[in-house]
């Protein structure tokens, strides 16, 4: 059973550094330019584009919904807009879920807030809604990412060969999992 | 081959496709009563890991939506002689961006065994690759189904990796495969 009012009503994720907290229109402005990001759109093998209305208008519903979790990850020190992390997918037969988590640009990588805001919500996902499956697909050109969600706890499960066509190549998407038993 | 896209066009109008005893038709609201007998079957709904429960109204509204679709393409599998429903046949997921697809298909509870599962998969393969322009399509089978798995294995699907405890079925846990067959691997011997 997934505690579904902890997804309506998403609690705070405080960490040491970073806070989590339910995105929403706040948050639209950071939204919109990180996805002006090159390096954050090849990262993530967006293809598509998207209007500034259509960013207002997804900020500003991801409150209150039962099927997914959204939130902003936050510097605690100055609330400074660091991405989002977002629990989708929601399988309430299977008690599983997916995971994504995007930074607002390159000047944030390798300086941990990656790693502690999948810390944390993991820990949403398996003490707070009681799910027993946390799935990712990450692209076989981002190690980087890769090795966090490895420190974190996921493992690998195999590679979708060719699955991401990006820039006329196509490219390996790499499959992973955190059980609620693995060790974290 | 050159693919330089997908074919909208040829998942939005599908075509009967036709092999030695099978006919692939669009799936439409005709078929919905031999689905819901599919759907409600007990070792149908394990193979397929079907949770929900479903009514006539249901099935039928959701077929009669598939038809002119450009973002699945979804076949009923008759036999060519005798019209007997044996199952259907989906790409689900149609993901043009990236040129690939999600496959599904379910047998009527009569039809496994009898090679139909097999004809029925290389059809729509081919009509993926050759006529929809797909550089790849994936699948799912649960590890309990090892049958189904040698079905794809011998239409060229390859095994890359097992999803751990991604399904839960009778109160057990049980992992699913993920498969896939590439455009670029077609003719190696399955």
């Amino acid at each position: 059973m997934i505690a579904i009012e902890a997804l309506i009503v998403q609690p705070e994720l405080r960490g040491e550094r970073v806070l989590l907290t339910q995105l929403d229109g706040r948050f639209a402005d950071g939204l919109w330019s990180s996805l002006q990001d090159p390096e954050n759109i090849r990262l993530t093998g967006t293809h598509q584009t998207f209007t500034r209305a259509q960013i207002d208008d997804w900020a500003a519903t991801r409150p209150g919904r039962e099927d997914r979790a959204d939130y902003a990850l936050v510097r605690i020190s100055d609330g400074a807009f660091l991405g989002e992390v977002v629990l989708n997918d929601i399988d309430e037969d299977n008690d599983s879920a997916s995971f994504r988590i995007s930074l607002a640009g390159a000047h944030l990588f390798g300086l941990g807030y990656g790693t502690e805001a999948t810390r944390l919500a993991l820990d949403y996902a398996f003490d707070v809604l009681g799910l027993h499956r946390v799935g990712l697909e990450v692209f076989a050109h981002n190690p980087r990412a890769e090795r966090v969600y490895e420190k974190c706890g996921f493992v690998r499960e195999g590679v979708l060969r060719d699955a991401l066509r990006w820039e006329r190549e196509w490219h390996d998407v790499v499959r992973m999992s955190v059980l609620v038993g693995d060790r974290r | 081959m050159i693919n330089v896209g997908v074919n909208i066009n040829a998942l939005r109008v599908q075509p009967d496709l036709r092999g030695d005893s099978i006919l692939l038709t669009q799936l439409d609201g005709t078929y919905a009563a031999q689905c819901l007998a599919r759907l409600n079957d007990p070792e149908t709904r394990r193979l397929t890991g079907t949770h929900d429960e479903f009514d006539l109204e249901q099935v039928r509204a959701w077929h009669r939506g598939l038809a002119g679709r450009d973002d699945r393409a979804d076949w009923v599998i008759l036999h060519a002689e005798t019209g007997e429903f044996l199952g259907d046949v989906s790409f689900n997921v149609v993901d043009v961006a990236n040129r690939s697809a999600q496959f599904r298909i379910a047998l009527a509870a009569a039809a496994p065994g009898r090679g139909y599962g097999t004809s029925a998969t290389r059809l729509v393969l081919d009509y993926g690759f050759d006529v929809v322009g797909l550089h790849r399509v994936g699948l799912e089978v649960f590890d309990y189904n090892p049958r189904a798995r040698r079905v794809y294995e011998k239409c060229g699907f390859v095994a890359e990796g097992v999803k751990r405890q991604a399904l839960r079925w009778d109160g057990e846990w049980h992992d699913v495969v993920v498969m896939a067959a590439l455009a670029t691997e077609r003719g190696r011997p399955g």
